[in-house]
């Protein structure tokens, strides 16, 4: 029989079983990220497979061990910062008092929290709660993605975004700031009635 | 006034319940005494609560999910087109070394006997099947065509082969492979498909070739119940199956698996029907 002389290389097979073992699992998780950091199924579908194309690509650059979900994330997180570099809108001024203002009001009148709640923010549907997400500069986005809506620890967030904690806290602080006053102005541009007296 | 510039940095660890025992009672006294800063935190509360309430988590969609394993899958195939292919399966490889040894030792001890002299010599393209699957589990042999599905094997095959090569699809196959080899004026085909669980290999040759049975031969069972089933069910291995049926009545193919048998008959199953 004509048979070529082996090689014997078994890297290949002995990869694809790690990769298979430890980064495809984690496949929900960042395609969450991904619709929450793009807004919309078709750019979170090619961010999700650009991101698994190159974690494979470079999987011999994963330090065995280490925590392959951060890993993950941090090669997501850079292709969408590259790809929409250019869309990058510096941070608008923000007037916090307006909501201020009006909660303090509605907070003289209630204190029960759903109801503080739908008046803050009324029947705002699910699609225009991911839109204000992706409405806020991405450095807060994440963070906020991370630990509000995934549920990350603080530590967990901190390797994900390769930043020290206070960090974390001090964009969580803004994040929520800036999140609260896109949804508020959502629900009352969307001519959601308010009467506070 | 400094007080409340000290509550703002504490607020974000209070919405999230990280607040020091220690600064816990110093938080809430002022808050209770403060509107403006009760007010920022609860407004961090309550838009915390609403997104999560309003966001519900998404599984990835399943055409999403399998297009990237079968990117995946081509980057497999290209590198292993590129590098070796096989010899991945050391723990394997000694299995079936000592299965050949076995083998061996079997053929050799009924040899000896005459009265079943018939079944040696008809175990022959069994024997070779069972050989060729372990030099393909120990690297020994290497496809020479890769694709992800059979479909991409088909050209090659039709090319080089006189008798119809059987390329079933194979269900989660992760790529399947061939090769070709002559054996003394006789061409043999090789398919081999990776499984997550292991390799299936099939050892395809022309059926008259080996009904005439100068190069190649079969058992007269084997024959039997290949002219009347278009089965051969092979059941005294334990390491692995194997299982012989003719496609299209011109090839009689051999696949050897360490799957269970009945499992491995009904992965090729509708070749017979076709
Ligand atoms: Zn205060």
């Amino acid at each position: 029989m004509l048979f070529a002389l082996p090689k014997n290389n078994n890297n290949t097979q002995q990869k694809h079983e790690e990769f298979q073992r430890e980064a495809v699992p984690h496949m929900d998780i960042l395609y969450n990220y991904a619709l929450r950091l793009t807004g919309n199924p078709e750019d979170a579908n090619d961010l999700l497979q650009e991101t698994y194309l190159k974690a494979y690509r470079f999987w011999d650059k994963f330090e065995k061990g280490t925590n392959c979900r951060a890993w993950l994330f941090r090669i997501m997180r850079n292709s969408y910062i590259n790809r929409y570099r250019k869309a990058v809108k510096t941070p608008e001024h923000v007037d916090y008092d307006e909501i201020k203002e009006f909660y303090n009001t509605i907070r003289e009148q209630s204190t029960d929290a759903n109801d503080l709640s739908e008046r803050l923010f009324g029947q705002l549907l699910d699609d225009q709660v991911a839109t204000a997400i992706t409405d806020i500069p991405e450095e807060f986005r994440t963070v906020v993605i991370l630990c509000d809506i995934e549920g990350f620890t603080y530590e967990e967030a901190a390797e994900f975004v390769d930043c020290p904690i206070g960090t974390i806290r001090s964009r969580l602080h803004r994040g929520r700031k800036l999140l609260r006053d896109k949804l508020f102005k959502y629900a009352h541009e969307r001519g959601y009635e308010v009467k506070d007296k | 006034m400094n007080e409340c510039k000290k509550i703002q940095q504490f607020i974000t660890d209070a919405v999230d319940n990280r607040l020091k025992e220690a600064d816990k009672e110093f938080f809430q006294s002022h808050i209770s005494k403060c509107h403006s800063c009760r007010n920022d935190y609860e407004l961090d509360v309550l838009t915390k609560d609403f997104v999560k309430t309003k966001i519900s988590r998404q599984t990835t969609p399943h055409e999403i999910a399998s297009r990237i394993k079968q990117d995946i899958d081509k980057h497999v195939a290209q590198e292993q087109r590129t590098r070796g292919v096989f010899a991945q399966y050391p723990l394997a490889r000694a299995a079936v070394i000592a299965m050949l040894v076995f083998g061996i030792a079997f053929v050799l001890y009924f040899l000896n006997s005459p009265d079943i002299q018939n079944t040696v010599q008809a175990a022959d393209m069994m024997d070779k099947s069972i050989e060729n699957y372990g030099l393909f589990l120990a690297g020994t042999i290497q496809p020479q065509q890769i694709g992800q599905n059979v479909d991409e094997l088909r050209d090659y095959f039709q090319e080089r082969v006189e008798f119809p090569v059987a390329l079933k699809p194979v269900k989660d196959c992760e790529w399947v492979g061939g090769v070709l080899s002559d054996y003394d004026g006789l061409s043999l085909a090789h398919l081999v498909y990776k499984l997550p669980g292991g390799i299936v290999y099939v050892y395809q040759t022309n059926w008259n070739a080996v009904l005439e049975g100068d190069k190649i031969s079969l058992s007269n069972g084997a024959v039997t119940s290949l002219n009347q089933t278009g089965w051969y069910v092979n059941g005294t291995h334990d390491e692995y199956s194997v299982v012989m049926w003719l496609y299209n009545d011109e090839t009689v193919c051999t696949a050897v698996s360490s799957m269970e048998k009945d499992q491995l008959r009904q992965m090729f199953a509708e070749d017979t029907q076709e």
